[in-house]
């Protein structure tokens, strides 16, 4: 905010209004009509397993099972979300900002968003039982862990395989 | 090198070689006895390496310490060859097949393992039947389905926000991967998005087999402000308002339409089945 143009990608940047500005600018446009309050994403506290499923099920489409965002199509992206706070994801989840879909209380109760909400903190720093996890962000770093390690595993097999007398230069 | 140590190291070579035949036959039996009792991927996966590692050891083996080794100079010469060199190939050939004849007990180790994995290699003909039948042509969705969430709970009327979207499936039939159905919410009236669609959409809902007709994947990008599916597979990409039209991508064929009613208790459920079949072509799908 604020965006530059209606059909443009909203990207994050610097807000030029102060926080006691932001305030007066909500209680005025809160007084215009009723609107969605500010989600409470503390209560009811969010369950971790039921965040998980519910992630998965509805937000990994398009911001990756990992929270590394994605590409969409007509030049958009879904962002990523390991820079959003936990209320920036609960206000979005409800309102649907950009391309998002919206989902209201008949979707996701508050209980429901708190879990999404804690999932996402969680998937800041997940557990990674697989090891080392390359970024999580898919074919880039994984290609070139497997060029370098699966070809030099290979060129080091082709060597075993020669015989050690066809190393020898052959003679004049 | 004394032919003392020499004969020392191609019968270590040979033992070597034959454990490595004999493990690629254990692990071809292995494989073919897991895949008849149900089947474990990674198992079966790593007998297969193992049994082809295996064959692949010995291989080398042989190819290193028992075979003759070289390097050879051959001389340009002219044709056709001296007797010299004729008497050379003789006595190479000879060589060969001295060893060939030594070593019968490798051979039959070799038989065993070839014959044990192309035995194996015979199991897996079973999983081409049965035959599809009509299962392509029809999914789960039935006249009066209820509409129900990923986590089996109704949906009604009010469950989504204008440009809300919901993974559903018929009642009773959760995780059926051709039933899976993209619920959008376009606005609070009822939609038509093609003429003889006009009952289709009520109170805005729309419902799109979540099957791409390109691949198969799941179209579970939906892109609110455009009205967009998006697959994320392949880019293909369906204008929502137009019946899921294919506006850019692989995918040539619209997503099929899910008719649907509202019912007297303002839940939302199916008026038939699919009228198309969903997913990808087949052979005999029609057009």
């Amino acid at each position: 905010m604020p965006n530059t143009a209606p059909d443009r990608q909203s990207v994050t940047k610097r807000s030029p209004y102060t926080r006691a500005e932001i305030d007066d600018l909500v209680a005025y446009v809160a007084s215009l009509g009723p609107g969605p309050p500010i989600p409470d994403v503390h209560n009811p506290p969010g369950d971790l397993q039921e965040g998980g499923e519910l992630y998965l099920d509805n937000c990994a489409a398009c911001h990756s099972a990992a929270g590394n965002g994605g590409a969409l199509s007509v030049g958009r992206d879904a962002p990523t979300l390991h820079g959003a706070t936990p209320v920036e994801v609960a206000e979005a989840v409800r309102t649907g900002p950009g391309n998002m879909p919206v989902f209201g209380r008949g979707t996701f109760t508050s209980q429901q968003v708190n879990s999404i909400v804690r999932y996402v903190e969680y998937l800041k720093k997940p557990q990674d039982p697989g090891g080392l996890s390359l970024g999580l962000v898919g074919p880039i770093t994984e290609g070139l862990v497997a060029i370098l390690v699966g070809l030099g595993a290979l060129m080091l097999i082709t060597r075993w395989i020669e015989p050690p007398a066809m190393r020898e230069e052959p003679p004049e | 090198m004394n032919d003392e140590v020499q004969e020392r190291q191609e019968k270590k070579a040979t033992s070597r070689t034959a454990l490595a035949f004999g493990i690629t036959a254990l692990a071809s039996i292995g494989l073919a006895v897991t895949y008849w009792f149900g089947g474990q991927e990674q198992i079966e996966g790593s007998l297969l390496a193992v049994a082809l590692g295996g064959l692949g050891f010995g291989f080398v083996q042989v190819a290193k310490h028992l075979l003759p080794q070289g390097p050879y100079v051959e001389d340009r010469e002219a044709l056709p060859s001296s007797d010299e060199d004729e008497a050379a190939f003789a006595a190479d050939f000879e060589q060969g097949e001295g060893w060939l004849s030594r070593r019968g007990f490798l051979l039959k180790m070799l038989g065993l393992a070839g014959g044990a994995i192309g035995i194996a290699a015979l199991f897996p003909i079973r999983s081409l039947g049965p035959n599809p039948g009509q299962s392509l042509f029809r999914t789960k969705w039935r006249r009066g389905s209820l509409v129900v969430d990923e986590q089996g709970e109704p949906v009604a009327v009010d469950t989504l926000d204008v440009g809300g979207a919901l993974t559903v499936f018929p009642e009773g039939h959760l995780e059926v991967e051709d039933s899976q159905t993209i619920l959008i919410r376009l606005s609070r009236e009822d939609v038509v998005t093609r003429p003889g669609r006009e009952l289709w959409g009520p109170e805005g809902y729309v419902g799109f087999s979540k099957v791409c007709t390109h691949a198969g994947c799941p179209v579970g990008l939906y892109q609110q402000q455009f009205k967009k599916l998006l697959c994320p597979c392949h880019q293909s990409t369906f204008s929502v308002p137009d019946g899921a039209q294919p506006t850019f991508g692989p995918a040539t064929r619209s997503l099929p339409q899910l008719p649907l009613m509202v019912d007297d208790e303002g839940m939302l459920r199916a008026r038939s089945d699919y009228t198309e079949p969903v997913g990808p072509g087949f052979w005999d799908r029609g057009t």
